[in-house]
């Protein structure tokens, strides 16, 4: 009876979701959950399962490495009841793994490490050198690695360290901090390439070595970029090593001084700028210093959009095992708990491509990925010390594809006069080819000394064409004033499939414009440029990222369904302002998703940044909180990821979040 | 404030006044001769040095001279030896050596024993064990030993090594019927360097005092009747000095965005009141005020004072009118230190805060030092509540562990330096080690618990783990060196050197490390292992040892090495020993104050570290 009972009240907490969203006028539209199932695996409670490497042993085992120094063996990870067995123990901070001839080898800390279990015990008992680099002790001294190369050398990244006065200012006080090496199975190291900050997802793509760093002093927002020996990737403190002799980087800081002033005052910490010269890394590769192997991203992860600190990168090798994403990249994200989907292809000779979101709200901070026996994805995650959406300590997770084809945009690629977009499914074709139906934008990152960047250089641009091909399954869009070094966010909001009329499961594309191809233009009819009024810069990015998903519902457990619409041009110019504005719930959760506020933080409790309600305890007024989105005062939070300067975000919108946030004391 | 009889208190007090025209606040003994002592048997004498074989019960001898005492105890000669003076409140600290299996003990006023005694090895001490609390003792009607306290872990070295014993004691206390208000509490024991007490009560005399009834002070008594046992270096801190004491305070706080005091200075008050203790909270706000603190405190005896502030935002310090601490900004984690001249009797007291950081926590922390006293707070418990400790995470051996971690070192030959490619190895027998992989080195020894790995896996941490015991720290260089670099005592360098690689380690069956490294063309594995629970064995087997090799293997470096036999030697002054096995060819060489006792290189080479 008591069950029944029950029952039927579960029933009834079920049906009630349609009908909120029916007063919404919303249908229930699938989520991520219905393409990829998260799963998670049983843990053994005495194992703290801090994810620092991850992979996958011939026999179909699982090997992973923890910042507490362990690297567990579990055997039959895919089943309820998975076995795991200690290997190694007491090493330092081990932030990857990968499997050769038989045995584990590693990072720590400070050295690339080989584990051997030598007398068949299943434990190892070898724990081999194979090259220990320099490392000075300080805690942001990371290292990462390694990802084995065709030739079968190791790659490892060593994050910079910080300034003991200057904490905001990344430094390498010992050789090779800020660099990849390159290192031998012999144990010979050969420095790589340059310019590295936070170097923590790396990967082998195609044979190449691909790595992805994340917003911080002279990185504007996260990224993923095609590595070759000699390349200077941007962060200057790396180039105290570039004049010795075994130094393939030709790049010089002196030369990135000239450009821009690195405010190298250890007593004062670079402050966003809104009116000096700016630049970024694309003009100094492009324009500045072409001959000096700098390297700009290949396609960035808008920061609070795709991720606030880049992890590991995967190729989907599944051979379409895994869903329709067979050959593009996977990027995990620690801070907001993802994984992001880049479609990458070579212009001129250059990688450049897409970002588009792929799936959210893993339990922890998406640190680690690596592919199962069974074409499924393990991922290992931790968070200890900055903060995650999921907000476990740690985890270790399943993604499962469902079999189910999700509507989404699988690539798109750079025309002469526009984009092309390839989709999962055919397309609506009326639909599909209605230009209103389409929205681009352009914007770009600063290179300079100050935490990350605002989103600069904003600009609408017109959709003039679009024509589907005849088996719906791609659209050509013709797009004017193109900007090469741009990111273009293309969202075709109105597009909907051919076979049940829905829209996008993720609605954005991040398309980094490095070279326009050269080629025919499109040979169909444009329409005329309808005059758009230009509103304030703004990052439009969030309004069709993430339709109703549970991890955006988690983020925000009190507005159902608000996500599916979020009211994008709500946010119109105000009339007469008032002088402490009345704001909806509802309005404001809509500007934190549009501003990407709700990347990292929650109402109620710590995600990469304090609760609102935290926020609100400081009394900030009004005019104090503007001031300190557009100029971030990390050294308020300790113990908190910095948070990136907001310079975007209209004033009347901060106002209008500023009035809500002291509404929750 | 702690109330005393007056009678009491006059007596305890008075000829310490009058001493202290004389003498400082530390006071160190010579001992040149026995006159700070009580007249004792011939058991007690003054001596230059003593020496404890390490395989003889009972075996001391002594070396002429003077600053050192010895108790050699006969069957004739055992008496105890007992303090002229009397002391209540008191820190005191000096080095002790036993005599193999040799027991003594060290009363505060006479009555609560630490307990020295050979406890070399103990695996899990008692409270018979060294530095513990020796048991109370009644009849009732056959003797029982209860409320004994072992030491929290055993941190005791091996017999003929110079140990270091600190205590602070605080005497009870009693009302004006002599009634005892509260118990004798040992604040701090510290053996060697380990923690091994802390804030701990004593209900009683403990076995054997010179008097069970309690009493406000006594004379410090050596146990002289079960073994020999040698000291040195007495220092001890009289800290039974009347504390200053304080009235009410007045209190103005003034609310706003201050920046500098001009900003509220003449401002009306929002609140105004008076207080018995300081505190933050009297602001009734965590953010943007200012509270000015005015009052008076009774200083009981003139002289130096140390006021120690800890204090969330800005503030300042008035003692007399006259600014102590100026107007400056910390974070209630740093404390700003004054120390000002005191006339006794009443001193005027200002104290202003202005706090605009929301961030920080609001905290308000004033504590004086008397010249004689500890130091009392002026401000409530609750002003300094608001900071949470996190949780520990601590490592213990129960198995052999090896575990690397960044490890601070202050080395007794050279700057203090992080070693960062450093190995923590725990045995279960509670002795463990720091091996750097850059050099080969064993950089720290150390009994007692494993680690605290707090500092490198809470929160984002800092890579670094600390050990949690007595230790050892030894010179952080490479034991294997070319002859003519016998003295080169440079701390490695940063980057990789040609002549020495790292091959890491492997596990034996004991799951023990065993270090591999090359180094020229040599290929080196270099184990530690713990015999009896005591001490370690070292061996270094060497492949590739050219026939002609300039290499040697620095056994020990120090200022000062002494060959006690053909197999011992005692470094730094009876630091710790070496000893080689039988057959073994040392030499010592001197130069610039530094002496290196050395073998030279063969296939295999063997000693022990005891300590």
């Amino acid at each position: 009876m008591k069950f029944i009972l029950h029952f039927a009240f579960l029933s009834a907490g079920l049906l009630s979701a349609p009908i909120l969203h029916g007063q919404d006028s919303l249908p229930a539209l699938p989520t991520e959950d219905a393409y990829y199932r998260i799963i998670k695996i049983p843990v053994p409670e005495a194992a703290v399962l801090e994810v620092g490497g991850i992979c996958s042993l011939p026999n179909g085992n699982i090997a992973t490495s923890t910042r507490r120094g362990d690297v567990w063996i579990i055997e039959n990870p895919a089943s309820s009841r998975p076995s795991y067995r200690l290997f190694a123990s007491g090493l330092h901070e081990i932030l990857g793994l990968v499997y050769q001839d038989g045995s584990l080898i590693c990072a720590q800390r400070g050295e690339l490490t080989k584990l051997t279990d030598r007398n068949g015990d299943g434990v190892a008992d070898r724990y081999e050198t194979i090259y220990a680099w320099p490392i000075s002790g300080h805690y942001h001294e990371y290292s990462f690695g390694p990802k084995v190369m065709p030739d079968g050398s190791y790659m490892v990244t060593a994050n910079v360290s910080f300034g003991s006065s200057d904490w905001w200012s990344g430094k390498s006080v010992v050789p090779w901090r800020g660099w990849t090496m390159r290192i031998t199975p012999e144990g010979k190291m050969e420095p790589w390439a340059a310019g590295f900050r936070s170097p923590c997802g790396i990967g082998i793509v195609n044979g190449e070595f691909f790595y992805g760093d994340n917003q911080g002093d002279w990185m504007g927002s996260g990224f993923v970029a095609q590595v070759s020996k000699g390349d200077f990737m941007g962060h200057p403190a790396s180039l105290n090593w570039a004049e010795r002799p075994e130094s393939p980087v030709k790049m010089r800081k002196e030369l990135i001084f000239k450009q821009v002033d690195p405010r190298d005052d250890p007593k004062k910490k670079p402050e966003y700028l809104a009116d000096e010269p700016m630049t970024t890394i694309y003009d100094l590769e492009h324009s500045t210093y072409p001959d000096l192997q700098i390297k700009s991203p290949a396609v960035w992860l808008p920061h609070g959009i795709l991720g606030v600190s880049t992890s590991e990168i995967i190729t989907d090798d599944t051979e379409g095992a895994f869903g329709p994403f067979a050959g593009q990249l996977l990027v995990g994200d620690q801070g907001m708990s993802k994984i992001a989907r880049v479609f990458l292809e070579k212009v001129n000779g250059e990688y450049q491509g897409a970002s588009f979101d792929f799936r959210s709200g893993f339990r922890s901070g998406v640190l680690r990925m690596c592919w199962g026996a069974d074409k499924t994805m393990y991922i290992g995650g931790t968070n200890r010390g900055w903060g995650s959406t999921g907000k476990e300590p740690y985890g270790l997770e399943r993604l499962i594809w469902t079999g189910q084809t999700p509507f989404e945009m699988k690539a798109v690629r750079a025309m002469p006069d526009g984009f092309e977009i390839e989709f999962t499914q055919p397309v609506n074709v009326a639909t599909a080819e209605n230009v209103d139906n389409y929205a681009v934008r352009s914007f770009t990152y600063k290179y300079h000394p100050v935490y990350g960047s605002p989103t600069v250089g904003y600009q609408e641009n017109a959709v003039r064409g679009a024509k589907a091909s005849p088996d719906g399954m791609r659209v050509r869009i013709v797009v004017d004033s193109l900007r090469a070094g741009y990111i273009h966010t293309i969202q075709p909001e109105g597009v909907r499939n051919a076979s049940n009329d829905l829209p996008l499961l993720h609605g954005s594309a991040y398309y980094t414009l490095n070279h326009i191809p050269a080629g025919p233009k499109a040979d169909f009819p444009l329409v005329a440029l309808k005059p758009k009024v230009v509103e304030s810069p703004m990052v439009d990015a969030g309004s069709l990222v993430n339709t109703p998903d549970n991890q955006m519902k988690e983020a925000r457990p009190s507005t159902e369904g608000m996500a599916a619409k979020a009211p994008v041009k709500a946010a119109a110019p105000a009339p007469a302002k008032p002088k402490s504005p009345v704001v909806t719930e509802k309005e404001v959760q809509a500007l934190l998703l549009k501003h990407t506020c709700s990347a990292c933080h929650k109402t109620n409790e710590r995600s990469v940044g304090p609760a609102y309600t935290e926020v609100a305890k400081r009394k900030y007024t009004t005019a104090q909180i503007v001031e300190l989105v557009y100029n971030p005062k990390p050294e308020h939070w300790p113990g908190y990821t910095p948070m990136a300067p907001m310079i975007q975000v209209p004033k009347k919108d901060i106002e209008k979040i500023a009035t809500w946030i002291n509404s929750l004391r | 404030m702690r109330s005393t009889a007056p009678f009491l208190h006059f007596i305890r007090i008075f000829p310490l006044l009058v001493l202290s025209q004389f003498i400082a606040a530390q006071e160190s003994l010579p001992l040149t001769d026995l006159s700070f002592w009580e007249k004792a048997a011939a058991n007690w004498q003054i001596a230059g040095n003593a020496h404890a074989d390490l395989n003889k019960d009972d075996h001391m001898t002594v070396v002429k001279g003077s600053g050192v005492l010895v108790n050699l105890p006969n069957k004739k000669n055992r008496s105890n030896l007992i303090s002229k003076r009397s002391y209540g409140d008191v820190d005191v600290s000096f080095d002790f050596m036993m005599a193999r299996h040799s027991n003594s003990g060290f009363y505060l006023q006479g009555r609560y024993e630490v307990q020295l005694y050979d406890s070399w090895g103990v695996q899990a001490p008692t409270f018979s064990d060294c530095g513990g609390i020796f048991a109370r003792r009644r009849w009732n009607p056959k003797e029982q030993l209860f409320e004994g306290v072992p030491p929290r872990m055993n941190a005791c070295l091996a017999p003929g090594l110079w140990q270091h014993l600190e205590i602070s004691f605080q005497a009870p206390r009693f009302d004006a019927n002599g009634k005892k208000t509260s118990n004798a509490r040992l604040l701090k024991v510290v053996l060697n360097g380990a923690l091994i007490h802390e804030n701990l009560e004593l209900t009683g005399p403990t076995g054997g005092p010179i008097d069970e009834k309690e009493a406000t002070a006594g004379p410090f008594m050596i146990q002289g009747d079960h073994g020999p046992v040698a000291f040195r270096n007495f220092n001890i801190s009289d800290r039974q000095g009347e504390p200053v004491t304080a009235g009410e305070f007045q209190y103005k706080v003034i609310y706003g965005q201050f920046r500098a005091p001009e900003d509220f200075a003449g401002k009306k008050a929002d609140l105004e009141g008076k207080t018995l203790q300081l505190s933050s909270e009297v602001a009734r706000r965590e953010n943007e005020y200012a509270i000015i603190f005015s009052g008076e405190i009774q200083v009981p005896q003139a002289g130096k004072h140390r006021l120690i502030l800890q204090n969330s935002g800005r503030s300042s310090l008035l003692i007399n009118g006259k600014l102590v601490l100026e107007d400056a900004w910390s974070s209630w984690r740093n404390q700003r230190i004054a120390e000002v001249e005191l006339p006794a009797g009443l001193s005027t007291l200002s104290l202003t805060t202005y706090k605009l950081d929301n961030w920080l926590q609001p905290y308000l922390g004033l504590w004086i030092e008397g010249p004689r006293a500890r130091p009392i707070a002026l401000h409530s418990a609750s002003s300094v509540l608001g900071i949470v400790t996190p949780d520990p995470i601590l490592l213990n051996a129960t198995n052999p562990e090896v575990f690397r971690s960044f490890m601070d070192v202050s080395p007794p030959r050279g700057a203090k330096k992080r070693v960062v490619h450093a190995v923590q190895v725990g045995d279960p027998a509670n002795l463990h080690y720091t091996y750097d992989l850059d050099n080969g080195a064993v950089a720290q020894i150390w009994k007692g618990d494993f680690l605290d790995v707090s500092p490198m896996w809470d929160d984002r941490g800092d890579g670094s783990s600390r050990p949690r015991g007595a230790i050892l720290v030894l010179d952080d260089v490479p034991v294997l060196v070319e002859k003519s670099e016998l003295f080169n005592l440079e701390p490695s360098e940063f980057e990789p050197v040609a002549y020495f690689r790292p091959l890491g380690y492997d596990l034996d069956q004991d799951s023990r490390p065993i270090f591999r490294y090359k180094m020229a063309e040599m290929e080196v594995e270099d184990q530690l292992k713990v015999m009896d629970h005591k001490y370690f064995n070292r061996t270094l087997v060497i492949q590739n040892l050219p026939s002609n090799t300039p290499y040697v293997c620095r056994l020990a470096i120090g200022s000062s090495i002494e060959k006690l036999d053909n197999q011992t030697y005692a470094i730094d002054g009876q630091r710790y020993f070496i000893q080689i096995p039988p057959g073994s060819k040392p030499e010592l060489e001197q130069h610039e104050g530094v002496s290196v006792l050395y073998l030279p290189l063969a296939a295999r080479v063997e000693y022990s570290v005891k300590w």
